[in-house]
């Protein structure tokens, strides 16, 4: 039986007792009460307050191990001395019937752990956005940083091959400066030209 | 309350992913610590490195643009040159053309070939000027008797003239390099001739930038060669040289008294009477010469006179 109020579970323990042990016990526990009477046999029950258990318990008492006084009282001794606070497994009790479907008790699959963080406010959302961009311009900050260092050692070799290149250039443009200086002055080749055309047009036959 | 409190976000985080956010976190901060103190410096050398790729680029750019540009001053020469040496080809073919016509008397057009001998001389500036301000070309037979310095000018190298001929269109004619016709001479044996002639064409190529003249004056005329004129001529043919006298005599070389500017006007006008081909001799030492040519030009060119310089396939030259 689950408390949803305050997150505990009950546990009841049945086990046959004798007239002493039939009146109410109050432990810490919890309380212990008849549930059951004949001539020769006394059910006691005593329920106890239990935490929100980690792990069902796996086992279960059958018709049998009930008729063993040995074991209930074992049980017993052994259920008294658990701390509510440390219980970690439940008991399932099957009713004390003929008919018992039993069904082997299966250990519910454990899910990741998770943790569960809520923004209760605006507030508390913008610190946290402003947490991850004040990270992310560290991580660009850092990001800079290394492309610099890598950028930094190749753009010697860069200039090297720049400069290089503007030598040989240079070269080629002084050889091409000197062949067109060697051509002499652009207008006064088109004037020679023309000059020729004229006379070529003086000596043309007539029309 | 009263108060609009939003609806709670809830984020949920496995386990193991927060212990990664959390390392991860970690890292950042650890590597921020490590890379505050060093950031300053990184930054500098980078930036530094960075400024002189920039200016090694820069010049890069500069030189390839001044590659194109000559590349293409160079290529619009090539193409204006083709086309002059194209239409300067194409007049001298048209001049052969003509000259048969006028022989042969189906045109009325009349040549005149200017010759200019014994430069380079400073003065010849003053009959390149003379002949760009009428628009004519004529021909220039230069020998080098003064080695490398100009007669009139000795501190002017004659080399230096000997592009301005070509430059203004004209042609250059072989006069020999000695211009002795003395006792022992070019004249003295073929092969004399022919070393002295060489030896000009050398010069002229190499102060030209090569330009190897075609046509061959024998100082004094071939009536100087005396017995060796058919020698000397069969080896010219062999040099695949022609060679050429004048038709008219302009007088400026029969001394400084008698050539008067007077006497070579009067000798060319009155000879281009009779003449439809004419080939005149001056001389580019005469001052008197350039003082008569203004008016000798302007006289012919009323009298119908086309100016030409010679050419190798003209009729007027011995081949």
């Amino acid at each position: 039986m689950e408390d949803k109020k305050d997150n505990r579970k009950t546990a009841r323990h049945t086990w046959i007792g004798d007239p002493e042990e039939s009146q109410a016990l109050s432990r810490d526990t919890g309380t212990v009460r008849p549930v059951q009477t004949d001539e020769n046999t006394i059910l006691l029950q005593r329920t106890r307050v239990v935490e929100k258990p980690k792990k069902p318990y796996s086992g279960f008492i059958t018709d049998e191990e009930l008729k063993d006084s040995d074991i209930i009282r074992l049980e017993d001794r052994r259920t008294s001395m658990i701390d509510e606070k440390d219980i970690s497994q439940t008991r399932i009790y099957k009713p004390f019937v003929d008919e018992q479907d039993e069904k082997p008790v299966v250990a519910a699959p454990r899910g990741p752990k998770t943790r569960t963080f809520v923004l209760s406010d605006d507030g508390k959302a913008r610190r946290l956005i402003a947490l991850l961009a004040l990270f992310l311009l560290l991580v660009l900050f850092e990001a800079s940083y290394f492309v610099m260092m890598k950028a930094t050692d190749k753009i010697p070799a860069q200039t090297k091959e720049v400069n290089t290149q503007t030598v040989e250039l240079q070269e080629e443009n002084s050889k091409l400066a000197s062949e067109v200086e060697g051509y002499g002055d652009k207008d006064q080749i088109t004037e020679m030209k023309e000059s020729w055309e004229r006379t070529r047009d003086k000596i043309a036959p007539s029309e | 309350m009263g108060e609009n409190k939003g609806q709670n976000r809830t984020i949920r985080i496995n386990d193991s992913v927060l212990v990664l956010l959390a390392i991860i976190l970690v890292l950042i901060l650890g590597a921020a610590v490590y890379i505050a103190p060093r950031y300053s410096k990184v930054f500098t050398a980078y930036f530094d490195q960075k400024e002189i790729y920039n200016t090694a680029a820069a010049e890069l750019k500069a030189a390839q643009d001044e590659n194109a540009s000559l590349t293409q001053q160079l290529e619009e020469f090539k193409t204006l040159t083709t086309e002059l040496e194209t239409t300067r080809a194409d007049v001298f073919k048209q001049a052969a053309q003509l000259e048969k016509d006028i022989l042969d008397g189906k045109s009325d057009k009349k040549i005149c070939y200017i010759t200019i001998d014994d430069g380079p001389y400073k003065r010849g500036n003053d009959y390149l000027e003379l002949f760009n301000k009428y628009d004519i070309k004529a021909t220039f037979f230069l020998t080098t008797t003064n080695g490398d310095k100009l007669p009139d000018q000795a501190d002017i190298s004659a080399r230096s003239m000997y592009p301005e001929y070509v430059r203004y269109g004209h042609t250059i004619g072989n006069h020999t390099y000695s211009h002795d016709y003395g006792s022992g001479g070019i004249y003295s044996s073929a092969k004399a001739f022919m070393k002295a002639v060489n030896k000009q064409q050398d010069f002229t190529k190499e102060a030209t930038g090569g330009y190897t003249p075609e046509i061959v004056r024998f100082p004094g005329g071939t009536s100087m060669a005396g017995n060796q004129l058919g020698a000397i001529q069969d080896e010219l043919r062999k040099a695949g040289l022609g060679w050429i006298d004048w038709t008219i005599d302009s007088g400026d070389s029969w001394g400084a008294d008698k050539a008067t500017p007077e006497l070579i006007k009067k000798n060319v006008m009155d000879a281009a009477k009779d003449q439809k081909i004419m080939v005149v001799l001056f001389h580019e030492w005469s001052k008197n010469t350039v003082d008569s040519l203004p008016e000798i030009i302007e006289y012919l060119d009323k009298e119908g006179f086309i100016f030409l310089p010679l050419f190798k396939d003209s009729v007027m030259v011995s081949k």
